[in-house]
């Protein structure tokens, strides 16, 4: 017999007030949250500080959360967001820092069997997030459209065309 | 399995996070204590300064009111304070042991933390 409360009993409680069941929420989902930022940031230092920031924002907007996605895709989303927003905010430091520094050759590796995460770096950011979520995650492809904020058939076809092209570059020659 | 799809499965494995992690859930309250915080400093600091404003645009007038009504009870008012502690002195001196506020009396729960 399952007695531990449900995803929609403890948010109905972290929105009364109830620490404990932010806790448990955090405590639940914290792993699907950090393994997909992870997965789709180069750094794991990065990944949890956006973590943290996740389940803050979520706590403050518990409000919002509709029981129409899980609440894993609903924070999922959320991580999402702010990973957008992370990058952008990388993005402008580069363009800072490029001004200073020589340009740097990160994209010439001279084994072609590259390793697995500058692999998933040479995917488009969205299709990268639909092979992490679905593929590493194992999010069903209606929660990873739901986290995406896609259409269910652009995430079929990014995890399709996502995985072939991570094969095709981890298999190098051989394949 | 090809040694694409083996490299691949290591991966997802070695960037899955913990199941329970007590020193990511710590971090989160952390944050979230820091920001209730910073909430209600910022609460505090608004309504000092609310009420700041609010001396600075009423105080004279309130004051100038103030003084026109003291002034106004300035002859009454020895009389009025003699009632007043003349009543205080009645209330107390005709109080019966029923009267006593039942938070004088020990209810055997043990001390109490709010008032």
């Amino acid at each position: 017999m399952n007695l531990s409360p449900s995803d929609d009993e403890l948010v109905a409680a972290a929105r009364r007030g109830s620490h404990g069941a932010f806790r448990e929420i955090v405590g639940r989902h914290q792993q699907a949250v950090r393994a997909f930022l992870r997965r789709t940031l180069a750094e794991p230092a990065d990944a949890d500080d956006l973590a943290q920031e996740t389940f803050l924002a979520a706590w403050t907007g518990l409000w919002r959360y509709r029981r129409q996605a899980s609440l894993r895709s609903w924070l999922c989303a959320i991580a999402w967001r702010k990973r957008l927003t992370f990058d952008r905010s990388r993005r402008r430091d580069r363009l800072r820092l490029a001004a200073l520094e020589p340009p740097a050759h990160a994209d010439v590796c001279p084994d072609r069997r590259l390793d697995v995460g500058a692999a998933l770096a040479t995917l488009p950011e969205a299709q990268r997030a639909a092979v992490a979520l679905c593929l590493g995650g194992e999010f069903s492809h209606a929660e990873a459209a739901e986290t995406l904020g896609l259409p269910l058939g652009t995430i079929k076809s990014h995890v399709e065309r996502g995985r072939a092209k991570l094969l095709a570059v981890l298999g190098g020659p051989d394949e | 399995m090809s040694e694409a799809e083996t490299r691949l499965a290591d991966f997802w494995t070695a960037t899955d996070a913990p199941s329970r992690d007590l020193a990511f859930a710590l971090a989160v309250e952390e944050r979230i204590a820091r920001r209730l915080m910073v909430v209600d400093v910022a609460g505090r600091v608004g309504a000092g300064l609310a009420a700041i404003a609010a001396l600075v645009v009423f105080g004279p007038a309130l004051l100038a009111r103030a003084g026109a009504l003291v002034g106004s009870l300035d002859p009454a008012g020895p009389v009025l304070a003699a009632a007043a502690v003349l009543g205080a002195m009645m209330i107390r001196l005709t109080r019966t042991p029923g009267d006593v506020w039942s938070g004088d009396v020990d209810d055997g729960v043990g001390s109490r933390i709010g008032p």
